[in-house]
């Protein structure tokens, strides 16, 4: 899924898409996040869906990019402050996260190449630490991270 | 039409899955239709087929992606295994044909509750 979206037609569309949470579901911290509008960039439909669940719920406004690529150019075509971060998958086609980072962190644009970005991994292999550290080296920006740890580090960003 | 119960006879821990769905039946249920029509499952034949390791260990490290984020365990176990055994490999590895075989035979069977 790609492509931009106003804020408010992408809540409806994921309260449409995901039906009635139930009441005691909600985080109910909303207030937090509200407001802010996050970048997921994930190739795989079923991660991308459950991500954009827990952010929507948590307040974010949430768009979504298929790959690397794809990030890049909405990231390229934004405004200085439309995204308050990138969450980056790592292992995607056509463009993957790391590839994706050092693109964005290349931009002209100092306020979008500056732009945080928080990979998002589950991994704990060898060459998913060793991408990582690479990934963390693109900049004080750039984080590693689960999806579960990364509302704290969004919201401290 | 799929249900909870059907999905815990199979094996699967709906607990789990539904936890991570923030307890969203409705989602959750949505969620393993799309876990079990992930092309990677046609993706991982192909390479096995072809007896291309790498194309394999690409497909079985997409699946346990979703099909852990669902919690299809009798899915999710092998593999599990099958991206172990392949991890780093560029020729056919004895015993990755079973565990597709078995990837297979899961995805099937779930497809059928």
């Amino acid at each position: 899924m790609t492509g931009r979206r106003t804020e408010e037609k992408a809540a409806e569309l994921d309260r449409q898409r995901i039906g009635k949470i139930p009441d005691h579901c909600l985080s109910g911290s909303e207030a937090a996040f509200s407001g802010r509008r996050l970048l997921l960039v994930e190739d795989n439909i079923v991660n991308m869906e459950i991500a954009r669940l827990l952010l929507t719920q948590a307040g974010f406004a949430v768009e979504t990019a298929e790959n690397g690529q794809a990030a890049v150019d909405m990231v390229s075509a934004s405004e200085a402050g439309y995204y308050h971060a990138v969450l980056m998958d790592i292992q995607m086609p056509v463009m993957d996260g790391y590839e994706a980072t050092r693109t964005i962190r290349a931009l002209d644009r100092r306020e979008l190449a500056e732009i945080p970005i928080v990979a998002l991994t589950s991994n704990a292999f060898r060459e998913d630490v060793e991408a990582a550290r690479a990934f963390c080296a693109l900049g004080h920006k750039t984080r590693l991270i689960g999806l579960r740890r990364a509302f704290g580090a969004i919201k401290r960003l | 039409m799929i249900t909870l119960d059907a999905l815990k006879q199979y094996g699967a821990n709906t607990a789990e899955g539904l936890a991570r769905c923030l307890k969203n039946e409705t989602f959750y249920l949505r969620m393993v239709g799309m876990a079990l029509a992930d092309k990677n499952f046609d993706k991982l034949k192909e390479a096995m087929d072809a007896g291309d390791a790498r194309a394999a260990f690409s497909a079985a490290h997409a699946l346990k992606g979703s099909i852990g984020n669902v919690s299809l365990t009798p899915i999710y176990e092998p593999v599990c295994e099958l991206t172990e055994l392949l991890r780093g490999k560029d020729a056919p590895v004895p015993g990755a044909e079973a565990l597709a075989e078995r990837i297979m035979a899961a995805r099937e069977k779930a497809l059928s509750l």
